[in-house]
């Protein structure tokens, strides 16, 4: 992922738009996300990944499991082409999608869609991971369409 | 189940605005209407179960409840606590209650709620949207409650092949209810179509804004007893058949499945704790934060086929004079969503049902009613029966 970071960057400093607060636990996901990469909880103990961030593998209970990159590509499970927001920060936005994709290595992710046809839409529609830049060195991840 | 445990009073105030009452002074009032209604002394009460207030207030819930209203009551309650699950909860204290009763813990437990949905303005939009979201993973995309709802909505659309007609069906019906209601918040709206529906604005694909239930106020009381003594009191009380919960993942985006709601494991829990089968029910009443809920919600209680919901309500199936009718008080849509209180009004419409005290909208054959209500963005569901005569 590190060579495409240039290009997998967008840009939105929509004054308000929410930036996450790492948590203790949470905290490498974040930091990779921030340098344009898409880090995530495998066990090598049963090979299962875990999401959100744990201290331990949500499938056999290991201790720490390790932080390793994922492709950041997967298949859309269902979304909704919002046309009111909830806050004011996303009203400039409207119609936006949000989408929860199922990534090749097995984790579920949400993430507005960016930039996609909404009436084009299926279930199992390819997306990709690309990193939208909220803050100086703040991102968070984002799908395009693959 | 031992002791026969009863639905043997309910009592609901009319959903709507109180703007001189905060949750707690809604409990009173509410309490205050159910003992007017029924010849019922606080002394005969033993048991609270209540539900904590506050819980999107800024300065956090309160969850002693249970404790300001025995006192309320002036009672030494020997079976209390404030319990939450969502709208799921008011089912679980039903199922509590009668546990207790059972077990010969209690003899009489008084279930409350009473609730207020913030006003839904940039401010409270945001503290909703904050509560109803995981905090990183999907608070910052612009999520809030419509939104985590439409997924499951806009999956089960995807594979049943059913369209927004379908959905726009089930307000068209519980608008239809609700004109039997004197309470119902949206009576005087009178009757919709589906066009009327889909010509509502948008707030989140598929749902339109009569796709949505209305946020109010309110709150209602449940007193649950044993046989007996819900006899002396009802008459015809809605006994306790039995209940079946399921409690999934908190987080929509982390949900193992969205082709289902999740109430196929609670009913099948609740089935067969009762010893009946789908086809025994008479009458449904299915928790309708959306229109896509009660869809989903008859089929995967087994109470139709899987993409059959759609056809049942355009049908008139689910309306009244229907074969299998469904939220015969106008449900959250058009009855009034109480905010964290609304579990409770599908508890207090089936119970009515089954005592015959439905007036105008009494569906002449209601020996058995399912109650399906969830909690949280679908994680939490609580499915109860509860039928005109006592089970084994």
């Amino acid at each position: 992922m590190t060579d495409e970071t240039a290009d997998d960057t967008v840009t939105d400093r929509t004054p308000g738009k929410p930036i996450p607060e790492p948590t203790a636990v949470s905290a490498p996901y974040w930091a990779a996300v921030d340098t344009g990469e898409l880090r995530m909880q495998y066990c090598p103990v049963c090979t299962g990944w875990t999401f959100p961030p744990s201290s331990r593998c949500r499938q056999c209970s290991t201790r720490d499991p390790q932080w390793r990159p994922v492709a950041g590509t997967g298949e859309l499970l269902t979304w909704s082409v919002v046309h009111q927001a909830p806050y004011p920060s996303y009203g400039p936005d409207t119609p936006y999608v949000v989408a929860v994709a199922r990534l090749d290595e097995g984790p579920q992710l949400m993430a507005n869609l960016l930039g996609a046809d909404e009436t084009a839409l299926a279930i199992g529609t390819r997306v990709r991971v690309v990193f939208e830049e909220r803050a100086p060195g703040r991102r968070v991840p984002q799908f395009v369409l693959a | 189940m031992r002791n026969d445990p009863a639905i043997a009073a309910v009592t609901e105030i009319p959903p709507g605005r109180y703007p001189d009452f905060d949750e707690l002074g809604l409990h009173l009032r509410v309490l205050d209407e159910f003992l007017d209604q029924w010849q019922v002394k606080p002394g005969e009460i033993d048991g609270v179960l209540a539900a904590p207030t506050g819980v999107l207030a800024e300065g956090g819930a309160d969850i002693s409840v249970h404790e300001k209203v025995a006192d309320e009551l002036g009672i030494n309650p020997r079976y209390a606590q404030s319990m939450y699950a969502g709208g799921a909860t008011y089912a679980l204290m039903v199922a509590r209650a009668s546990a207790a009763i059972a077990a010969g813990e209690a003899d009489a437990v008084l279930c409350i709620s009473a609730g207020k949905f913030p006003k839904v303005g940039a401010a409270g939009g945001e503290k909703i949207a904050r509560f109803a979201s995981h905090p990183e993973f999907e608070f910052p995309y612009g999520v809030y409650i419509p939104v985590l709802y439409a997924m499951a909505a806009t999956r089960y659309l995807a594979e049943t092949g059913c369209t927004h007609d379908d959905l726009a069906a089930v307000s068209v019906s519980q608008r239809e209810w609700s004109l039997r209601h004197p309470d119902a918040f949206m009576r005087s709206k009178g009757a919709i179509t589906i066009a009327d529906v889909a010509a509502s604005r948008m707030v989140a694909s598929p749902f339109h804004l009569l796709d949505c239930s209305v946020p109010l106020e309110g709150g209602a009381a449940v007193l649950v007893t044993g046989g007996e003594m819900a006899r002396r009191i009802a008459g015809r009380p809605a006994y306790y058949l039995g209940h079946g919960e399921a409690h999934f993942e908190a987080a929509v985006s982390q949900r193992a499945r969205f082709d289902t709601g999740g109430a196929e494991v609670s009913s099948a829990r609740a089935y067969r704790a009762a010893g009946i089968t789908p086809s025994e029910i008479d009458i449904a009443q299915l928790y309708d934060s959306f229109s896509s809920n009660p869809l989903m919600y008859a089929e995967e209680c087994g109470l139709l086929g899987r993409g059959k919901a759609g056809e049942h309500y355009r049908s008139g199936a689910a309306s009244p004079g229907g074969s299998l009718p469904i939220n015969t008080y106008g449900g959250l849509m058009s009855f009034g969503h109480t905010g964290d209180a609304s579990g409770m009004s599908m508890i207090v419409e089936a119970a009515l049902q089954v005592m015959g005290r439905a007036d105008e909208r009494q569906v002449p054959r209601s020996s058995t009613a399912l109650v399906h209500t969830h909690g949280g963005m679908l994680s939490e569901h609580a499915t109860l029966l509860l039928g005109d005569r006592a089970e084994g």
